[in-house]
């Protein structure tokens, strides 16, 4: 498993588009993908649980990644955030 | 004559076969995936991309991996009924918004509640509104969700009438669009309406009196018969040519997107199909629809309407209408872009290749005639040509009937088409104004971005002088010219179409009647 935080700045932090579109790009890697804030790890290819953590803007998550394209994915998801969710 | 929207009760019940039980639920949802999408799709053109984003909101929550496998996980450790265990996970994911105490994640919750009501309703066998009706109602409620106004029986219901909602909101707009008297937003002293009240719905004024006096009740029976008697006649006249009192005739076609919308234009009296929106087959799947599946909805529509023309429009997905299952490219421009047959080209054996064969299989049957959609030039129009006439080929080696020279027209939607339809006239045989589009491309106004919507309406002048235009060159060759966009329906601009030499209009059902009655009157 590998894993990695990352700064969402998206201005309204994790809402419905945002978390949407997190969990579709997670939901095209074979790996188990997880999100963690405030002690919470839910499923990250599941948009309702990403908003069930009420990330607000400028909030820090980890990112985890299980499975045979881990690294890859981890890299994208990170990057994918970063960008503020633009690919 | 008042029924109200029934609450929602769900019983845990323990099931013999939990597995039969997790395929029924997921039919479920894809049962209500495909009614969202088609709701959006009946919506598209009357709302910006912006709002449209709310039905891929309720699609997402319905493809949501948690939300599916927590409640398949419940049924099969429970051997308990599907529409517990997502009522089950719903609630939960429900509430742990809710404490977020964020207006915007509460509002999500909402989303959550209505998606989740519509599959749990369909899993209990109930039409979405639960309504069994056998006489004419006025339903009275808090709120109706849109995917429920979707599946109002318009045979039963005289009218609506919510507690909660705006003018502007999405219900109204489909309320009109189905031709539903309704009233939104009276506010909570609706619920002082008692079942079996009767109820006096006048939705021109916005008013409703309830358990009216004698003198009220009269004054209104006889305004809403002469209304009735006037809706009834054209209807019963609706079946006849539209023939002006000097004798010109104009076609006056349905826009259809699903069977239920084919067989709204048999009742209403369309003469036939001007638009056959393939979209509804490829939109909210997660997979190609296979040569097979596209002939049997196709057959469904086309079933509706025996001998009638139909003018079936090729694939116009791409642009806002994306599909998952096949690569798009992020365009700059998706209007502009890689949409339409520019995208069925691109994919050709998945997407293109197997609807043009359904379609030809269709052909000896019934009277169809194929528009092309985003054509720009002489090229676009020949390869499209070039590919019917293979797979017609294709098909008669394998010794099917396919009907000899099917008509053939385009859309004028890019303005280079409708400036030069020299360039097109000897190789189609009619030509299909879509106004929406084309109104855009002129006015270089994105007709999915509201902050330039008001550039949109000041194309009307100048889609007039293209129709001229158009309608001058390909009188000259004998052949025939449509309007199947929005415009169509405006009755403002009727008499000007019919003085312009517009031989046919294409609009929604609902309007037809009352068209055909209005052209009759025109000199």
């Amino acid at each position: 498993m590998v894993k990695n935080t990352v700064t969402v700045t998206d201005e309204i932090g994790f809402h419905a588009r945002t978390a949407s579109l997190f969990a579709k790009k997670a939901g095209s890697f074979a790996s188990t993908v997880q999100v963690t804030y405030n002690d919470k790890t839910i499923n990250g290819k599941s948009m309702l649980a990403i908003m069930t953590l009420g990330v607000k803007s400028n909030a820090t998550v980890e990112v985890s990644a299980d499975g045979e394209d881990e690294s890859e994915a981890l890299q994208a998801l990170i990057e994918f955030v970063q960008n503020n969710f633009n690919s | 004559m008042i029924e109200n929207a029934a609450p929602l009760i769900v019983h845990k019940k323990v099931v013999e076969n939990p597995d039969l039980e997790i395929e029924t639920f997921k039919k479920a949802l894809v049962a209500i995936k495909v009614q969202i999408a088609g709701v959006k799709e009946k919506m598209a053109e009357r709302l910006s991309a912006n709002e449209l984003e709310i039905y891929d909101a309720h699609i997402s929550i319905l493809e949501d991996p948690e939300l599916i496998d927590k409640s398949i996980e419940i049924i099969a450790a429970e051997h308990t009924n599907a529409d517990f265990a997502l009522h089950a996970v719903a609630k939960e994911f429900m509430e742990l918004l809710e404490q977020l105490h964020d207006e915007y994640l509460s509002a999500r919750a909402k989303d959550i509640d209505e998606v989740s009501t519509a599959v749990i309703r369909h899993l209990q066998g109930k039409s979405d509104l639960h309504l069994n009706l056998s006489k004419p109602v006025i339903i009275i409620a808090d709120k109706i969700s849109t995917h429920q106004i979707s599946t109002i029986d318009t045979q039963f219901v005289l009218g609506v009438v919510t507690a909660q909602g705006g003018a502007t909101d999405h219900s109204s707009i489909l309320y009109n669009a189905m031709g539903i008297p309704a009233i939104v937003g009276l506010g909570d002293r609706l619920f002082s309406v008692l079942k079996n009240d009767t109820v006096l719905l006048d939705a021109e004024v916005g008013k409703i009196e309830v358990n009216p006096d004698n003198e009220i009740f009269k004054a209104f029976q006889k305004r809403y018969e002469i209304y009735r008697l006037e809706e009834e006649e054209n209807l019963e006249n609706s079946h006849l040519p539209a023939r002006t009192l000097s004798g010109k005739q104009l076609k006056v076609y349905a826009n259809i997107g699903d069977a239920k919308d084919a067989k709204d234009a048999q009742l209403k009296g369309a003469d036939g199909v001007g638009l056959l929106r393939t979209e509804f087959c490829f939109l909210e799947r997660t997979s190609l629809p296979t040569e097979e599946e596209q002939y049997e909805m196709y057959k469904a529509m086309l079933d509706e309407l025996p001998d009638k023309e139909i003018v079936v429009r090729l694939m116009d997905i791409g642009s806002d209408k994306k599909v998952s299952y096949i690569e798009m490219e992020e365009e700059e421009n998706p209007a502009m872009g890689i949409r339409a047959l520019r995208l069925g080209f691109k994919h050709y054996d998945a997407l293109l290749k197997p609807q043009i064969r359904a379609l030809l299989r269709l052909s000896a049957s019934y009277d169809l005639q194929f528009l092309l959609p985003m054509i720009a030039t002489p090229q676009d129009l020949q390869a499209v040509k070039n590919v019917i006439q293979k797979e017609t080929s294709e098909l008669e080696s394998d010794g099917i009937e396919i009907k000899k020279s099917i008509p053939l027209g385009i859309m004028v939607e890019i303005p280079n088409v409708a400036l030069l339809p020299e360039l097109f006239v000897d190789d189609v045989d009619f030509f299909s104004f879509g106004t929406n589009d084309l109104a855009q491309y002129m006015m270089a106004a994105d007709r999915t971005n509201t902050s330039v919507s008001e550039y949109l309406p000041e194309a009307v002048p100048g889609i007039l002088k293209l129709l001229e235009n158009v309608v001058r060159v390909a009188h000259a060759k004998g052949k025939w010219v449509g309007i199947c966009g929005g415009l169509a329906a405006d009755i403002n601009l009727t008499e000007t179409f019919i003085n312009i030499g517009v031989d046919e209009l294409s609009m929604p059902a609902s309007v037809i009647p009352k068209m055909k009655a209005f052209i009759r009157k025109l000199e």
